[in-house]
């Protein structure tokens, strides 16, 4: 009976050997679902989840992390997805970070990305819901792109007439700047305003060097965000300018009156100088914005950056969102402005 | 009822079977009596082999009665049947030996399927021992496809001993083997009645055969008996199916 | 039944058809029942399993090497199109696991199995070997047909792992000979698209084909009735009706799926 026996053993192996393969797929498969590493549930609610499916991976800082175990409508608005994440890797995410749905390659899969956040905030625990950042339509990021340049472009133009006619010296100092707090503050606003160009520059120089803000744009929605307020704020504060320098202009015929303080003069010729700086620099960052858009808009030459470029997009980051304050502060000084006892004054004389 | 077991072992009534509306036995009736052997002689195509499967039970007769020790086969469920089976022994036309297996796991194959519980040296000492009356000791671990004519006749019927039936059913024994090995074996149906006290039906159609090992035949034609007696008696009926048996 | 094939016209053959339907489900309850009901005959079983699962190695390994390979070359022109080459190993991993590695260790099964036990049947029926059994009082339905039977089904999942795995093998080289992809990478890439509702069906699938196969090539065996001939008969319908089993069960457990899932 050797043989018998034998020939037992032989089919105790072959089967032995095929359920240890498939006992080795399934745990493969299991793994890669996460069915068998311990992991946290934590929740995101988003508004619209773009196809995104159970089973569909969660990245965070690039690395898979996770799988999405569930997604519930709450409400017309509100689609809740759970998040399987893995223990190993909530340390690392904080409470404030932000979710938001990208997609893996070109056709692939959509996955959810986890933006890293602070370290002031606590880790994540399970039954979090982490903040959810809507994936921005990128034609309206474009759109309001472009309203801002036209605006900077007119504001420029109100500016540099305005120093044309103080170079001229032509007599709108005397009717205007008795009052040195509206001096004070109108050098406030071109400094401003000097800073905000410098950045602008400084942006659209980068992106003129072809450094992917077109994958930013795509992958990054806290940016798209930024960005969005920004042209917000440049619509606004181009607004508030225009209005001030039209004002400016109309009270042509009220000088010869005030013309005795020295230093009063000299303010004013720095804040002349201040200001023709402001006025050259808007009109360089208006042309390469118009450069961009143009270029965005014919979709050439930058496609091939796409998703590529954390590093600097990081940087785009905190530009954009320094940008974004020293609009906010210039916004507050011209509403300062249009405020303004002399201004007020300046009109009362002007409807008489 | 006990006076009957030893009147008849096997009683067969009115039995009739047909395929496809051809009759194939008709109104078939014998006894078997213990330590008896009963030919039935018949040509081929006569229903002789389908008459051995009806009183198996491999074959369900359209209409009578089969009784074997007893018993009314149409009465029992099917595990006290294959009891009742393992109390007669089939010798095959062609041995049907399992080929897949030696001649000792042939043998084995069924004392491993006996109700009765046996030890592994039972077992051994068993088939060895018939083997050895059967003269094929020294081919115990050979394949059925290495056995001779005669070799294969004698290891089907040592096969159907080794449960040690009371009955023994031979279909054709002798068919196919050349007159010697015939004789051969037909002295082994003797002897092996002698030694193991069975009886006996043997089918077949060769009279040299039937006249060694027993004096009672029927002769069948047709699917009915035509005549019964001695093989003096049959000699001398004239009846031409009966006399197709004697030329040669 | 001596009247099987002694009708010509259409009429006859679509009775016969519908008669060994009938039979084949009466056949089939059987098997289940005396599975169920006796103690099985175990080491007929072994013996069976053995020759018809581990024997079946060799030829299902090639086979399903070949496949893996060919496989994948075939689809790289195309993945190659959509620059999509790093999805090779996925889509072929997902082809086989669902479709080509259960249904082509089948049809081999088929072929080399089937085949034998219709024969092997059909030639212990002809030489009285079954008869021989049953006039002992054996159950030869339940010491040939359920062994088989049984060994069938459960050897053909088994085969077909090990079909999947050595497709995946193939595959590897496949990528390899234009590609270079570590094992890892590539191991990576394809069990990145599978996923288990991939391997849930394509397994309950494998024990159908299993069962299927068994059934029809034990039953076409065990009631040959055509002499010496019904051997190569029966050898002959049983792979022919088998493989048309796996391709109908196959279409059956795909619709099924798709409801389900």
């Amino acid at each position: 009976m050797p043989a018998k026996t034998k020939h037992r053993m032989i089919l105790g192996m072959f089967v032995f050997l095929g359920i240890v393969i498939f006992s080795v797929t399934i745990y493969l498969i299991g793994t890669k679902q996460n069915l068998f590493t311990p992991n946290v549930k934590i929740f995101a609610v988003f508004t619209d989840v773009f196809g995104l499916t159970v089973g569909n991976n969660v990245r965070f800082c690039g690395i898979d992390v996770g799988t999405v175990s569930d997604i519930k409508i709450l409400s017309e608005k509100n689609v809740k997805v759970e998040l399987s994440i893995k223990t190993d890797a909530i340390p690392y995410i904080h409470k404030n970070s932000i979710a938001t749905i990208g997609s893996e390659g070109l056709m692939g899969n959509k996955t959810i990305i986890i933006i890293p956040g602070t370290l002031e905030e606590r880790s994540l625990q399970g039954g979090d819901t982490l903040l959810a950042s809507q994936p921005v339509n990128i034609d309206e990021v474009l759109l309001e792109l472009k309203t801002s340049t036209h605006n900077i472009s007119v504001v420029s133009n109100n500016l540099i007439d305005i120093t044309r006619r103080i170079r001229n010296g032509e007599g709108i100092f005397g009717m205007l700047f008795t009052d040195s707090e509206l001096t004070g503050n109108i050098d406030r606003v071109s400094q401003n305003a000097n800073m905000i160009t410098k950045n602008l520059n400084d942006i659209s120089a980068r992106v003129k060097n072809g450094e992917g803000i077109l994958g930013k744009l795509l992958a990054d929605t806290v940016f798209s965000h930024e960005l969005n307020k920004t042209s917000k704020n440049f619509i606004e504060i181009s607004e508030n300018l225009e209005g001030i320098t039209d004002k400016i202009n109309r009270g042509e015929g009220v000088f010869g009156k005030l013309f005795t303080d020295t230093s009063l003069t000299h303010n004013i010729y720095v804040t002349s100088q201040h200001l023709q700086t402001s006025t050259e620099d808007l009109q360089v960052v208006s042309r390469n914005l118009l450069e961009i858009t143009e270029k965005i808009n014919s979709g050439s030459g930058l496609i091939n950056k796409l998703l590529t470029d954390s590093a600097f997009a990081g940087s785009v980051d905190t530009t954009f969102s320094r940008l974004n304050k020293g609009i906010v502060s210039a916004t507050e000084t011209s509403e300062a402005i249009k405020k303004s006892r002399m201004l007020r004054l300046f009109s009362k004389k002007n409807n008489k | 009822m006990e006076r009957e077991i030893f009147t008849s072992i096997i009683r067969v009534e009115h039995l009739y079977k047909s395929f496809n509306g051809e009759p194939v036995l008709q109104d078939i009736s014998f006894t078997l009596a213990p330590g008896e052997n009963l030919i039935i002689l018949g040509k081929s195509g006569a229903g002789k082999s389908v008459l051995l499967k009806c009183i198996t039970g491999l074959l369900e007769p359209d209409s009578g009665k089969r009784v074997l020790f007893n018993q009314l086969l149409d009465e029992l469920d099917e595990d006290s049947l294959n009891v009742l089976k393992k109390r007669i022994g089939f010798v095959f036309q062609g041995s049907a030996l399992y080929d897949s297996m030696s001649l000792r796991e042939n043998l084995m194959f069924h004392l491993n399927r006996s109700s009765i519980r046996f030890t592994a040296r039972d077992k051994d000492a068993r088939v060895e021992e018939i083997l050895d009356k059967l003269g094929l000791l020294n081919a115990i671990d050979k394949m059925p496809a290495e056995l001779s004519g005669g070799m294969r006749k004698r290891a089907g019927l040592a096969r159907a001993l080794v449960l040690r039936p009371e009955i023994i059913l031979y279909d054709e024994p002798t068919t196919g083997l050349d007159p010697a090995t015939s004789r051969e074996i037909s002295e082994l149906i003797l002897r092996i009645q002698r030694i193991y006290q069975t009886s006996s039906v043997i089918v077949t159609h060769d009279m040299s055969c039937a006249r060694a090992t027993s004096n009672r035949m029927l002769i069948l034609e047709k699917g009915s008996f035509i005549a019964e007696g001695t093989y003096a008696n049959l000699r001398d009926n004239p009846v031409k199916a009966v006399q197709d048996f004697f030329i040669n | 039944m001596a009247d099987n094939g002694n009708h010509s016209g259409p009429s006859g053959k679509l009775a016969d058809f519908f008669t060994d339907l009938g039979n084949l489900t009466g056949f089939t309850a059987d098997v289940i029942r005396k599975a169920l009901k006796k103690k099985p005959e175990f080491i007929e079983f072994l013996r069976q399993s053995y020759l018809a699962g581990y024997r079946s190695l060799p030829l299902v390994g090639i086979t399903a090497f070949i496949m893996g390979l060919v496989l994948t070359l075939q689809m790289r022109p195309v993945m190659a199109d959509l620059g999509a080459e790093a999805w090779l190993p996925g889509m072929v991993i997902v082809a086989i696991v669902r479709e080509i590695g259960p249904v082509i260790t089948a049809l081999i099964f088929a072929g080399r199995v089937a085949s034998g036990f219709g024969a092997e049947l059909s030639s212990m029926r002809v030489t009285e070997q079954i008869d021989a059994m049953e006039v002992s009082g054996i159950d030869p339905f339940k010491y040939l047909v359920v062994t088989r039977v049984l060994a069938a089904t459960l050897m053909v999942p088994v085969l077909v792992i090990y079909s999947d795995a050595i497709s995946f093998l193939g595959s590897f080289l496949g990528v390899n000979i234009q590609d270079a992809v570590s094992f890892p990478l590539f191991l990576r890439n394809a069990f990145n698209s599978l996923h288990f509702y991939d391997i849930v069906p394509a397994t309950v699938k494998t024990f159908l084909f299993g069962f299927a196969i068994g059934i029809i090539s034990c039953y076409k065996g065990y009631y040959t009735n055509k002499g010496t001939a019904g051997v190569g008969i029966a050898a002959n319908s049983s792979v022919v009706a088998s493989s048309l089993a796996v391709f109908v069960i196959d279409l059956l457990v795909v619709q099924l799926t798709e409801l389900m899932l």
